[in-house]
């Protein structure tokens, strides 16, 4: 539980910071499947009960935990190959290049260093596809994801795998 | 605007649809000995009606003259329902998932909000949920607690006033006294919202169904081709029933309308008050501005017409929220309901104009006629426009011993009345205007 607590609130501080107190509730209930996965996911239809609809509002949480519970692999391959701690600066750099050469769908040269990184980045944002999100937002997002996971690895590695346990069930 | 002179914008209103409900339940044995009695009496009976026996299956016409019994009905139905709110508290708590709300900081501070502004009401949670925000839900004859949702806990780091504003609007209908009718999970609502499609089936359907059969008898008796036949029909159809339809469906709308029209009214007054009444104590209209703009209408004018209608729009909201200390706009909320009385009288008028076009009367027996409706209008309305004006007379030192809102405490402000004074003048005015009209 404290894994998912620690690393959800630390996701939702960089998506979403309005989310940060919803954020270990959430990443539980996402665990948990069933009746509770279906309510993170919910959007609002016309008669909003109360009288205030959220219109286009939705919590982004959820959406990022299932878009790392669909690319766990991915995202673990990441976590195994990129090199971490002194070589982080330039890989928040790089990763930057590698979101603009998504964006701008350039080919990526054989033997490129950073190819599961650009896998990660690429998995998750199409499964962010059917947020209710602009492009930008998705592209934001991605990118503070894998900042936040780069951050500490190791326990990034289990967070993910943990979730990543959860869309299997 | 400075703080004194907010404070004196502060009002309290009467809840109408308790007014309204009294008024309905006094009335009920009238409408059921002249209206429900003569039309299941026309509608059971087991002998033909005149034409019944020319035409196949216009027996289903027998519907169609009494459009007002479906909203009637329906009206009646959303009466029983308002007994039992224990059933709607848990129709609402397995719909939304609601349980005790977890011991998180912010439902601590959500909690000490309530606190202050309404102390004692319980909360119910599902904080998965961030396509809602809040709502009144009842647990039982007396009690009522606030649902909130993961959308408010957003909402409240985001915008920590917008969320006020909301809570304050909910809270404002458990003060007003009007919760018992509003809100999530009302059969009352729910059942009057559908006034529409089920008036407009109550009436076309029929018609569609005698046509239909009146085609098929014609093509089977005359052995014309099927797409002859057919455009021959179709053409009588437009030519010959369409006016007629026209007509019929027209004055059973107006019908139906006259007939949920206070209700209706009652339910828009609750929550044009609840929104005054986060805006009175938030001392600003600018939080409520906000969230009625950034939600905005989630329907789409057409839903709205057709299942929505007990809430008014989210641009009526902002229109009065945007002019909520000015003075003529509290006039305006004071006389909405009671000039609901008036407009349902006109409808009545234009049903009634229409039945006579049907029939092809005169334009001076039309006039008559109409004069002679009114006047009957204006009598029955009389002893209620009375009790309304003698009402908004005392309720400013009424409101502190009925009403819970925090506007009507009368140790918190001075009270200002003239607000009450001008709409009790115009409703004596108009009762001038309508007496020399029509009596």
């Amino acid at each position: 539980m404290d894994l998912l607590d620690t690393w959800s609130v630390r996701i939702a501080e960089n998506v979403a910071p309005d989310e940060v107190d919803l954020a270990p509730v959430m990443a539980r209930a996402y665990g948990a499947g069933g009746a509770a996965r279906r309510d993170l996911f919910r959007r609002a239809t016309g008669n909003a009960p109360g009288g205030f609809g959220t219109g286009q509002m939705t919590a982004v949480v959820p959406w990022v935990l299932q878009g790392m519970a669909v690319a766990a692999p991915a995202l673990s391959a990441m976590l195994a190959a990129t090199p971490y701690l002194k070589d982080f600066v330039s890989i928040v750099k790089d990763a930057l290049d590698i979101r603009k050469s998504i964006k701008d769908e350039k080919v990526v040269p054989p033997g490129d260093r950073y190819a599961p990184l650009r896998e990660a980045m690429v998995a998750v944002r199409s499964e962010l596809e059917a947020a209710p999100l602009s492009e930008e937002q998705r592209d934001l997002i991605v990118y503070r994801v894998m900042c936040v996971l780069l951050e500490a690895p190791a326990g990034a590695t289990e967070f993910v795998q943990t979730v990543g346990d959860a869309v299997d069930e | 605007m400075n703080e004194a002179s907010r404070r004196r914008t502060i009002r309290s209103f009467p809840s109408w649809l308790a007014f309204w409900l009294v008024v309905y339940l006094i009335s009920l044995p009238e409408v059921i000995r002249d209206l429900w009695l003569p039309a299941m009496g026309e509608v059971l009976s087991p002998s033909f009606l005149p034409g019944e026996d020319l035409i196949p299956s216009s027996w289903s016409f027998r519907f169609s003259n009494v459009a007002e019994l479906a909203p009637s009905l329906l009206l009646l139905l959303g009466v029983i329902s308002l007994g039992f709110p224990g059933l709607r508290g848990r129709r609402n708590r397995e719909a939304y998932g609601l349980s005790d709300p977890p011991d998180l900081p912010v439902m601590a501070e959500i909690r000490a909000f309530l606190a202050v502004h309404t102390p004692g009401l319980e909360m119910r949670t599902n904080l998965l949920r961030t396509d809602s925000l809040a709502f009144i839900t009842p647990l039982g004859w007396r009690r009522q607690a606030m649902a909130v949702f993961g959308g408010l806990v957003t909402l409240w780091r985001r915008d920590r006033e917008a969320a006020q504003a909301v809570l304050l609007h909910e809270i404002a209908h458990t003060q007003q006294g009007d919760a018992f009718a509003t809100g999530v999970g009302s059969a009352f609502k729910a059942l009057l919202n559908v006034w529409l499609p089920l008036t407009l089936g109550w009436v076309v359907l029929p018609m569609m169904l005698v046509w239909g059969l009146d085609a098929v008898r014609f093509l089977n008796q005359t052995g014309v081709p099927l797409q002859e036949g057919l455009s021959h029909k179709l053409i009588q159809w437009v030519a010959s029933y369409l006016p007629g339809l026209s007509l019929a469906v027209g004055g059973a709308l107006l019908a139906s309308l006259g007939t949920i029209l206070l209700p209706l009214a009652g339910l828009w007054c609750a929550e044009f008050y609840a929104d005054h009444a986060a805006v009175a104590v938030l001392g600003a209209s600018a939080p409520l501005l906000r969230i009625l703009r950034e939600v905005g209408d989630s329907t789409s004018r057409g839903r709205w017409l057709i299942s929505a209608m007990t809430h008014p729009l989210a641009g009526m909201r902002r229109w009065l929220a945007n002019r909520a200390f000015e003075p003529y706009a509290e006039v305006l909320l004071l006389l909405l309901f009671p000039l609901t009385y008036l407009v349902k009288g006109a409808l009545l008028l234009l049903r009634a104009w229409s039945a006579y076009l049907m029939v092809g009367s005169a334009g001076d027996v039309i006039r008559a006629a109409l004069r002679g409706h009114g006047a009957d209008y204006v009598r029955t309305l009389t002893p209620v426009w009375i009790v309304i004006i003698g009402l908004l007379l005392v309720w400013p030192w009424l409101a502190p011993g009925i009403s819970r809102a925090p506007s009507a405490r009368s140790d918190d402000h001075e009270i200002v009345y003239v607000p009450y004074a001008l709409a009790v003048l115009g409703l004596i005015g108009l009762a001038v205007v309508m007496r020399f009209l029509f009596l």
